[in-house]
């Protein structure tokens, strides 16, 4: 059966993996594309998705949004983390090997787009956000009357016991907790991929050479994670760049390849050292009051697998 | 004189009722549109009330509804002050009267755009519906001209030692219109409000207007149900500071209404304020930069009002309902 999705990215290196996993698929349909800032400024990040999207043929509009968090002093991308990881460009410095887009910016806002597509389709709609989910909150803010149309939320954010930005916040999450605090409270399924099943889903240079002998489609990708898995083996001793991006996805082509558990997720937002926690209760006794499934382990061979089939589908 | 564009956010409730009442009358402004929010009392009261208000006052404006909830946080609506339905009990059929269609914050938006540079929004309730339209649209504070926002407390609070309602309904959103980037936004804060009053004589002006005033069997409601509202605020909160509120009538969102059509009403001062959404004491409470430690302004805070130039003025609006 065909699953109609809204990608909310923050295009980053690993946000193109996720598109490009997404748009090999022939019973996903990828009805629009909004951008948040994140990994880097929302101009920035909008205009590497609208490239990524003309490059492997995308035909959904993409739409810009939130420019900065709910309540948290917008980032600074001049340095740190995030460019390391994503190269100052977003696109692991090799940006510029794409023309830029030519096909119009959407006229809506981020939230309004959601809301048209979600209008628009034949059937209900998975939100796939991999990034801070600033846009997300606005839309389910915006149109309570369109909440029942959503599918799911299915989203990579968050941290069950350890986090990446702080020790217990996962860096999407804590980048705007209030934001995650209104998704995580609205009456939608969610399905919550975070740092435990993601930062085992690598892949190696032996993969990613196995990526560029695709096509150009493969080369560029491959080139695009060169900063990432140098950052993540010289920080974490990784062996390889980390796909976190791809899980939300992968779990919608083939849900065998992590396993989710029924827990209550709450937001800390007061908290000195905890702000942007992804609280996960896994009691027993409160199942019934579940919001949300999380991944805690996925399946990294399968995983990267997929990614290596899909690749082949473009040049 | 061309008339200045005007969108009331607010949760009436009857002090909103009085605000306006007191917009309604001047020839300051145009009122272009009502946005409703959850606050006093729910959405559906609040809709329904000011859809009610437009139509009882003779403005001819669409009504929007708005957010049902604050962004985050749940707190207790104030139907001990407004009583049950928000409108003093007030009893009136809305039928035949609908709000338009769409949501408060695609109004707005829409109407700062066309109205760029010109339009004033007066904000008298939780700022939830401002905050939905600036998280949609970043761009959104650019084309305001002037905000004047009902809401925090400089020394003391309503709701809490230190909070005032309106911010403690939904402080993150009192935030996100802080941060926002509106060049010019007034705070028209408790301590502002507890400055201009309406005495015993003016109250009994209201309470027995002359029966070719339209709006005369409001007024009377609102005058009448004020009695049992001062007993439910002293029960709830006990007596402040000795206050006499028999004797001193404030009408928080008629305040700021005032000051948005004569603002050599009052004093102010420019500082910058930003608004606690954490803290277990101090949730909802505006804070402010007294001392110039950041450096930065972003509102100017009304401070004084001029007592018998706000009674004036809100007496003379009164008399704008009366018919020939």
């Amino acid at each position: 059966m065909k699953k109609y999705i809204i990608m909310d990215v923050d295009t980053g290196v690993d946000d193109s993996m996720a598109i490009m996993l997404a748009a090999a698929q022939e019973d996903i349909e990828i009805l629009a594309l909004t951008c948040t800032f994140g990994n880097n400024d929302v101009s920035v990040t909008t205009r590497n998705t609208r490239k990524i999207a003309e490059f492997l043929g995308i035909q959904a509009p993409v739409a810009m949004g939130a420019v900065r968090p709910v309540i948290e002093e917008p980032l600074d991308y001049s340095g740190g983390l995030g460019p390391m990881i994503h190269g100052m460009d977003g696109l692991g410095n090799v940006g510029d090997r794409l023309p830029e887009p030519t096909v119009p910016l959407s006229e809506y806002c981020a939230a309004d787009l959601m809301a048209e597509a979600i209008e628009n389709a034949p059937e209900k709609v998975t939100i796939v956000a991999t990034g801070p989910l600033t846009n997300v909150a606005a839309f389910l803010l915006s149109r309570p009357d369109l909440i029942n149309k959503v599918e799911q939320i299915a989203l990579m954010g968050g941290a069950a016991f350890s986090g990446n930005l702080s020790f217990s916040a996962e860096a999407n999450v804590g980048h705007d907790p209030e934001a995650a605090a209104i998704v995580f409270s609205a009456p939608v399924p969610k399905a919550v991929f975070g740092l435990d099943a993601t930062m085992g889903v690598y892949i190696t240079d032996e993969e990613r050479e196995k990526m560029a002998e695709c096509g150009i489609t493969g080369a560029f990708l491959k080139d695009c994670l060169q900063p990432y898995a140098d950052t993540y083996r010289m920080l974490a001793g990784w062996p390889g760049a980390v796909l976190h991006d791809s899980l939300p996805v992968a779990w919608l082509i083939d849900e065998s390849c992590v396993e989710l558990h029924p827990a209550v997720i709450t937001i800390e937002l007061n908290g000195r050292h905890t702000r942007g926690e992804t609280v996960c209760n896994f009691n027993s006794n409160l199942l019934d009051q579940a919001n949300a499934r999380i991944a805690l382990s996925a399946d990294r061979e399968k995983i990267i697998g997929m990614h290596l089939d899909a690749v082949k589908k473009f040049r | 004189m061309n008339r200045i564009p005007l969108i009331i956010d607010c949760d009436p409730g009857t002090d909103d009722a009085l605000c306006i009442m007191l917009l309604g009358a001047s020839s300051k402004y145009t009122i272009k549109g009502i946005t409703a929010v959850h606050g006093n009392v729910s959405l559906q009261h609040t809709a329904e009330n000011a859809l009610f208000l437009s139509h009882y006052y003779g403005i001819d404006c669409p009504v929007y509804r708005g957010a049902q909830q604050a962004m985050i946080v749940r707190n207790e609506r104030a139907a001990y002050v407004h009583g049950g339905n928000g409108l003093a009990d007030y009893e009136y059929s809305a039928e035949g009267l609908r709000c338009a269609e769409g949501y408060a914050w695609d109004f707005l938006y829409r109407s700062a755009k066309e109205y760029a540079g010109e339009l004033e929004i007066l904000a008298c309730g939780p700022l939830t519906n401002l905050a939905v339209t600036i998280l949609k649209h970043p761009d959104f504070a650019s084309y305001v001209h002037r905000l004047v926002i009902m809401g925090g407390a400089a020394h003391s609070g309503n709701t809490s030692p230190l909070a005032e309602f309106n911010f403690q309904q939904d402080p993150h959103a009192v935030q996100v219109v802080l941060q926002a980037g509106f060049s010019d936004v007034t705070v028209v804060d408790l301590d502002c409000c507890n400055s201009a009053w309406l005495n015993p004589e003016e109250q009994k002006t209201m309470a027995a207007l002359p029966a070719h005033n339209r709006i005369h069997g409001l007024l009377a409601q609102i005058m009448a149900h004020k009695v049992i509202s001062d007993a439910n605020i002293t029960r709830v909160h006990g007596e402040r500071f000795g206050r006499d509120r028999a004797a001193r009538m404030v009408v928080c969102d008629a305040a700021a209404a005032a000051v948005a059509v004569d603002p050599a009403l009052a004093q102010y001062r420019d500082v910058y304020m930003l608004c606690e959404t954490e803290g277990t004491q101090t949730a909802g409470q505006s804070v402010i930069d007294r001392l110039g430690l950041s450096g930065k302004t972003n509102v100017r805070l009304a401070m004084n009002m001029d007592r018998d130039r706000y009674a004036a003025l809100f007496m003379n609006s009164l008399k704008h309902y009366e018919e020939a």
